[in-house]
């Protein structure tokens, strides 16, 4: 019998091993929108109609960046608290409880997403990831979505209380890491997901309803940016944790600064939230000072992240120099690029340094305005989210799937194959996506194609960078059948009783050198809440004093064809009114 | 080999970035390669390290010391 | 066959304070470097390659024609 996961906790296992089969599901699904809508706007192969590409484009960015990295979330953070405390969750209805919300949640938002493709309902919910008004979704979505985060925050409240009961028995002792930084995530989290909550329940749930006839698109946009920056290091979070605790030891090190870990979470618990509007730089009826003053952050938020750079390299460079590695480069080949896990985990990272300098490029007011909207933006993100934290959930895949199903890893080399391939194709795919956005291509754009107009290339051809992003997509597209594969012919395996133990890597500069303090949760928490006071107080203050709370009356999209014409009619009336009293100006000079 | 067959694996990607940039450097000092010139470069590359690579080592035994990880 | 990369293959114990991460402060001052010549290269292309932003004190409101 082995040490693994699945034999200390059985119980634990099966939710995490549910959590992560929810989460490989949904990135199925996702990736089977992201080819179709690549070979669609590149022109290689469209057989949907256009008007479908934003059903696609929202199911692509939903199930992508809502359940696949959320369900991985849940189930990796449930494996760290119950490894790091040695203990079972407090009670096993509970973390079922949440996890089923949290699976009716997406079921409901889902299916009204992908209700978008028939006509055999009125239900439809196009209105991508990021459901800006006057964009209407059925209420379904809404209501999805809300059962959803309700859920993250049960799990969070499971979290909790394993930490505490945890605490009673050892009053003296620090938070084991992987724990601390499950505990100031989630604290992000709770903080983040207020802007969500308000912007759904208050506004856009009861206007799909029809309760109240209108909202105010600006004051629903802020609160959505107010949780859409920290998803993205809720996404990152995850990712971290693995690169702290997971890498050091496949590299055959240790964690080079326990203290340091601690210190990087504490920042991004304090300054996610408040960087929000650095998404909104290009929206009117925002003024610059408030804009001014999210870059700020952002530019702040660069620190955690150098933070991690030196303390993940450094931890690396320590597994490759007792692995006896040498000189200043020459330690890079002492690595175990053999391994699926260290070589997926370390191509996550290199691509994340890329998107560094991207996204320096998006953080800053007036270079923004060069890439705000353009296909950049998504080149910059299938860096982050599509290749830094999906790239080493997937590595780490590869170690989870043996402990959680006590089943040996079918292939070893086909993983390793998996991981570069999803390195090559993201470089071509990513590539070509931020060139293009330089020359102005737009993102969310069935048919980037103008008559009387050609965007044109300094270096190549628009022909060059659209068969590039094809290229790139295809090799991704394969990269992920290799990658389930192994994920079904794992299952399929017999039961191994020689797994590795489950363990996570040791520190070199442990928690006894970190300062008490760091581990004062409700301080950060207080001071994140400060934060987010100032930098948002005033500026939703001025929105909803210009807009309205409930905004001008605005009209919903999708319309209908009468209303289209009913539109148009108006709209025209109007012009030839206009036209006609200056044209009465003209000849009356 | 000089090289284990997965750290040849992670160079040969490694390829892909640099030569998909390659046009644009060489473009400043007015050098333009079409997609074709581009992929004969990458080729010959690739053909170099792999030369390199399977190239048997001149006995001094030292390059072995970073080969570890070809042995599990 | 190993199942996973760990002691198996550890020649040597190097704790906290032998440690001396020479290799890392390389990396990373490449990496300053490149994202530094990028920066500048930014500048080039994108500033002096392009009509004026319409970052100011006076014309930031949209509509100015
Ligand atoms: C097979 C792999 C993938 C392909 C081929 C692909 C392709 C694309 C393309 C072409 C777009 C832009 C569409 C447009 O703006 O018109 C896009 C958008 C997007 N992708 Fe991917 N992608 C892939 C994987 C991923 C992954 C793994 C993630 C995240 C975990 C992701 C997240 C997103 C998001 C959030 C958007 C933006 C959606 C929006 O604008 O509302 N993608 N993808
Ligand atoms: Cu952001």
């Amino acid at each position: 019998m082995s040490n693994a996961y699945i034999d200390d906790f059985p119980a634990e296992a099966k939710l995490v091993r549910t959590a992560f089969y929810s989460s490989f599901l949904a990135l199925a699904l996702g990736g089977v929108f992201g080819i179709i809508q690549t070979l669609h706007r590149t022109g290689y192969y469209r057989f949907i109609d256009s008007a479908d590409y934003y059903t696609v484009l929202t199911a692509h960015g939903v199930f992508l960046v809502i359940s696949f990295t959320i369900f991985f979330l849940v189930g990796v953070f449930t494996w760290a608290i119950t490894t790091s405390l040695d203990r079972g969750v407090e009670d096993l209805r509970f973390t079922w409880g949440w996890y089923g919300l949290m699976a009716i949640g997406i079921t409901l938002s889902g299916v009204a997403i992908l209700a978008g493709f028939t006509d055999a309902t009125d239900i439809s919910a196009s209105v991508l990831f990021t459901f800006y008004a006057p964009l209407q979704a059925h209420p379904m979505f809404y209501l999805g979505l809300v059962l959803f985060v309700v859920g993250t925050w049960l799990a969070g409240a499971d979290w909790f209380r394993s930490w505490w009961a945890w605490k009673q028995e050892n009053p003296d002792a620090r938070i084991p890491l992987p724990t601390f930084m499950v505990l100031t995530t989630m604290l992000m989290w709770y903080i983040a997901t207020l802007g969500v909550a308000a912007a759904i329940l208050l506004f856009l749930l009861p206007w799909s309803l029809g309760l109240v006839d209108s909202v105010n698109p600006l004051l629903t946009r802020t609160l959505f940016w107010f949780f859409g920056h920290p998803v993205v290091y809720f996404w990152l979070m995850p990712a971290y944790m693995m690169w702290y605790i997971m890498l050091p030891k496949v590299s055959g090190g240790k964690l080079f600064s326990d203290p340091l870990a601690r210190v990087v979470f504490v920042l991004f618990l304090i300054l996610s939230v408040p960087t929000g509007i650095h998404h909104q730089y290009l929206d009117p009826g925002i003024a610059e000072g408030f804009k001014f003053i999210a870059m700020t952050n952002t530019m702040f938020l660069l620190l955690p992240s150098l933070l991690t750079a030196f303390t993940v390299v450094a931890s690396m460079e320590h597994g490759a120099r007792q692995r006896g590695g040498e000189g200043y480069f020459g330690w890079l080949t002492a690595l175990p690029w053999r391994d699926p896990v260290f070589t997926g985990m370390a191509l996550a990272g290199l691509m994340f340094a890329a998107a560094g300098f991207s996204g320096m490029i998006n953080a800053g007011m007036n270079i923004n305005y060069l890439v705000h909207n353009t296909f950049w933006v998504v080149g910059h993100f299938h860096l982050t989210v599509g290749t830094a934290v999906a790239l080493t959930f997937m590595a780490v895949t590869y170690w989870f799937l043996p402990q959680i199903t006590g089943r040996a890893l079918w292939s070893r080399s086909v993983a390793l194959g998996q991981v570069v391939l999803w390195f090559v194709g993201m470089t071509f795919m990513s590539n070509a996506m931020h060139r293009g956005g330089l020359l102005g291509v737009p993102r969310r754009t069935a048919e980037p194609q103008y008559d009387g107009f050609e965007f044109e290339a300094a270096v190549g051809s628009m022909g060059e960078l659209q068969a590039q992003i094809a290229l790139g997509g295809i090799l991704l597209t394969l990269s992920l059948v290799l990658f389930f594969a192994n994920v079904f012919g794992t299952a399929l395996n017999g039961r191994s009783d020689e797994l590795p133990a489950n363990e996570y890597a040791g520190t070199l500069s442990g928690p006894e050198d970190a300062p008490l303090v760091l581990d004062n949760l409700k301080l950060w928490t207080a001071i994140a809440v400060v934060l987010v006071i100032f930098a948002y107080t005033f500026p939703l203050l001025s929105i909803v004093d210009r807009g309205g709370l409930f905004g001008p009356d605005i009209n919903p999209l999708p319309v209908s064809l009468e209303t289209v014409h009913l539109l148009a009619f108006v709209l025209e009336s109007h012009a030839t009114g206009a036209l006609e009293s200056i044209a009465w100006l003209g000849v009356s000079r | 080999m000089r090289i284990s067959k997965a750290g040849l694996l992670v160079v040969l990607a490694l390829l892909a970035p640099l030569l998909v940039e390659l046009r644009t450097v060489l473009s400043w000092v007015n050098v333009e390669l079409t997609v074709l010139e581009t992929a004969v470069v990458g080729a010959a590359l690739v053909v170099v390290i792999l030369v390199w690579a399977f190239l048997p080592e001149n006995g001094d035994g030292k390059t072995a010391e970073g080969d570890a990880s070809s042995e599990n | 066959m190993c199942p996973m990369t760990d002691e198996s293959e550890q020649r040597r114990e190097i704790g906290h304070d032998e440690y001396d991460p020479v290799g890392t402060l390389a990396l990373i001052t490449v990496y300053f470097l490149i994202i530094a010549l990028l920066w500048v290269f930014m500048y080039f292309v994108e500033f002096l390659g392009n009509e004026p932003t319409v970052v100011g004190t006076f014309l930031t409101v949209v509509g100015l024609a």
